[in-house]
Parts: structure tokens; C-alpha cells; sequence
């Protein structure tokens, strides 16, 4: 290769390391926000579900420089949501082990519940009730409903991606859509009633 | 599904997940970037580490994966290594890493990583069609922090030397 054309190539080297950096953060900034919606309802607190999110987006990161990432980009979404859950549960029997060998069992449940795990949802009105009433009320569904909803509705994904990604049907998938998404309503209703909405 | 349940659907829809926070973001993106570190390699082999989004054509590669205290070791042997002296740098930066949270199972953990690069101008080159080219000298040092249990600390350098050439046009 001529001199001139190799230096050219140093150039472009440069140039590239900076746009291909950026088009992560690119990539993120429109993923981001929904994944890490998935990691707080799959934890139990705001700091777990960034390492569990980024420990899944360090495992994709990995396969896709290693080139042993199987699928296309379009793939990612899924594993990521498969990866995190699988994070959330280690995580959450680490989080049990370690809690049953401490002597202070009750203070240290305490700390985890007063743990800022920061808002679900934008606020989309002034007052921001109506945002912190849905994150309350999904909070309070069982998770297996909960989990399903969020990928549904803010992941956009079918139910066939739910279902393996959470290792069931497509069926048992959709169904515990329905009753989740019914057992939110009463909640919310009731929440409307008591004039919190 | 009844259309009550279609509506709050819909009214669900409306509410939107909050954004990433920049901190966030960007440990994010830096642990993207610096996988292997979380894999417990060396720091040299990390050093300026960018896994490049991939586009319709990957490169497939495949690199060991260190146990961390193989690591260390391995970095604690290139302790000492100075960086050469004799020429005055000309531009200084200094890019703070800042800490690395993703590695907390190994003996001895990264509290710290810095890395400090120095360019210098080594002078002009040619070519044989006479084109001229500036040559450009860069040191990278790479530092690490790392601490064990109790008092137990591990601090590490190590230089990288790289020359690049640009072409000169008047």
C-alpha cells in the first residue's frame, strides 16, 4: 500500500472510533430508557437495576465484538431482555444469601425498601400523580403479570418474544396479559375513586 | 380483550419511561466499550479498547478470556516500566476513567484507572515522490488503582508508544 493511501487509512481509523463510540450512546438513548424500565420492575432497587442492565449490555457487547452474537441487530432487544431478567434473579438470590447471613435482618430489609430506585415513568402532567399511581399499581401486581405488561406495552415486543424470553408460551404469555392488565385496571379504578386520580 | 381493557391499553401507552440519566448513560456506554475489563484482563489490553458498532459485515475475532488474578499478575511483572524521557511534550491530556464498578468478585479490585497520553512532534518525513509528512509521536500511560482487603494495594503503569504521520499539504 502507497504511503499516502496507508496514511489515509489512519486517518479514517480516527475518525471512525469516535462516530462508532457515539453511535452506542446513539443506539442506548433510544433503547435505554425501556430496557431500564424492564431492570426496575425486575429488581428490587434503582442501583440493582443498572448493574443488572449493564452487565447485559456488557454480555451483548461482548458477543457482538467477539462475533458470536447469533442474529442481527434486530436481535438485541431480546437477548437484552432475556440477559437482564436472568441478571435480576441472580442478583435477587445473591441479595437473599447475603441477607440471611446478616444478623440484622430487619434493618437491613428496612434499607432496602427506603432504597431510591428512581421514577418509572415521565412525569407526563404537572403534578406527576398519575405517573407515580401506574408505577405504584404495577409494583403492587405480581411480578409475573407486571413483567409481562412492561415488556408489552413500553417493550413493544409480541408475545412470542415475551414468552421466550420468560420461558413460557406464547398462550400463558397473552393470558397473563389480560389478567394483569385487568388487575391494573381495578387498582387504578380504585385509586380513581379515592380521588388520587 | 374488551375495550376497557383497549383503553387503558392506550392510556398506558401515554405514559412514557424516564430517559437514561447522562451518568447513566455514559457508565453505560463505558462499560460497553471496556468490556474485557470486566472480564478481569489486563489493562494494556484494554487500553483505548472500542468494540465498534457493528455494521453489515462483523469481523470475527476471538480473544482469551484471563482469570483476574492471572491478570494482575501479569500486570505487577510490568511494573517499573518508565516511560522514556528526553523529549518535551508539546500537548498534555489527561483522561480520567474514572471507577469501574463491574468487577467486584476478583482478589484484587480496580478502584481506579487512568490514562495519560502525551503527543510530541517528531519531525518531518518524506516519502520517495518527495510528499512531505509530519510524524507525530504518542505516549500513552496507562495507570491502575487496585485494592484487596484491608490495607492491600496494587498500583500499576505501564507506557504504549504509537507514531502516526500526517500528510502535510501547503
Amino acid at each position: 500500500m502507497p504511503d499516502d493511501e496507508s496514511n489515509n487509512v489512519i486517518a479514517a481509523k480516527a475518525q471512525d472510533v469516535g462516530a462508532l463510540t457515539l453511535d452506542w450512546q446513539g443506539w442506548l438513548r433510544v433503547n435505554g430508557p425501556r430496557l431500564l424500565l424492564f431492570a426496575r420492575q425486575q429488581t428490587r432497587n434503582g442501583q440493582d437495576a443498572e448493574d443488572a442492565l449493564q452487565d447485559a449490555l456488557v454480555k451483548l457487547a461482548k458477543k457482538v465484538d467477539e462475533g458470536t452474537f447469533v442474529g442481527g441487530q434486530e436481535a438485541w432487544m431480546p437477548f437484552l431482555y432475556t440477559q437482564i431478567r436472568r441478571e435480576a434473579i441472580d442478583r435477587g438470590r445473591k441479595d437473599d444469601r447475603r441477607r440471611k447471613r446478616e444478623e440484622h435482618v430487619v434493618e437491613d430489609a428496612k434499607g432496602l425498601e427506603t432504597t431510591e430506585s428512581g421514577n418509572w415513568f415521565l412525569d407526563s402532567n404537572a403534578d406527576g400523580e398519575q405517573a407515580e399511581l401506574v408505577e405504584q399499581a404495577l409494583k403492587e401486581l405480581p411480578p409475573k403479570f407486571s413483567e409481562v405488561i412492561v415488556m408489552k406495552i413500553w417493550g413493544d415486543r409480541t408475545f412470542d418474544d415475551i414468552g421466550k424470553a420468560l420461558g413460557i408460551s406464547l398462550h400463558t404469555a397473552a393470558s397473563r396479559y389480560r389478567y394483569g392488565l385487568d388487575a391494573l385496571r381495578k387498582k387504578l379504578a380504585a385509586a380513581r375513586i379515592r380521588g388520587d386520580i | 380483550m374488551d375495550s376497557e381493557l383497549k383503553q387503558l391499553e392506550e392510556e398506558l401507552r401515554g405514559f412514557a419511561p424516564s430517559p437514561m440519566s447522562g451518568d447513566v448513560l455514559a457508565r453505560m456506554v463505558e462499560a460497553m466499550d471496556r468490556w474485557e475489563e470486566a472480564e478481569g484482563e489486563t489493562v494494556e489490553e484494554t487500553s483505548g479498547k472500542v468494540v465498534p458498532f457493528p455494521r453489515e459485515e462483523k469481523s470475527s475475532s476471538w480473544r482469551p478470556m484471563w482469570a483476574a488474578a492471572a491478570a494482575v499478575a501479569v500486570l505487577g511483572a510490568a511494573m517499573g516500566v518508565l516511560l522514556p524521557e528526553g523529549e518535551s511534550p508539546q500537548v498534555t491530556a489527561m483522561s480520567n476513567l474514572g471507577p469501574v464498578p463491574v468487577l467486584r468478585q476478583a482478589s484484587l479490585v480496580p478502584v481506579n484507572v487512568q490514562r495519560k497520553v502525551r503527543s510530541m512532534d517528531a519531525g518531518m518525513v518524506s516519502n520517495k515522490d518527495g510528499m512531505e509528512y509530519q510524524l507525530i509521536r504518542v505516549v500513552r500511560q496507562e495507570e491502575a488503582d487496585f485494592k484487596g482487603g484491608g490495607d492491600v494495594g496494587l498500583k500499576i503503569s505501564r507506557p504504549k508508544v504509537d507514531y502516526y504521520v500526517v500528510p502535510v499539504s501547503y
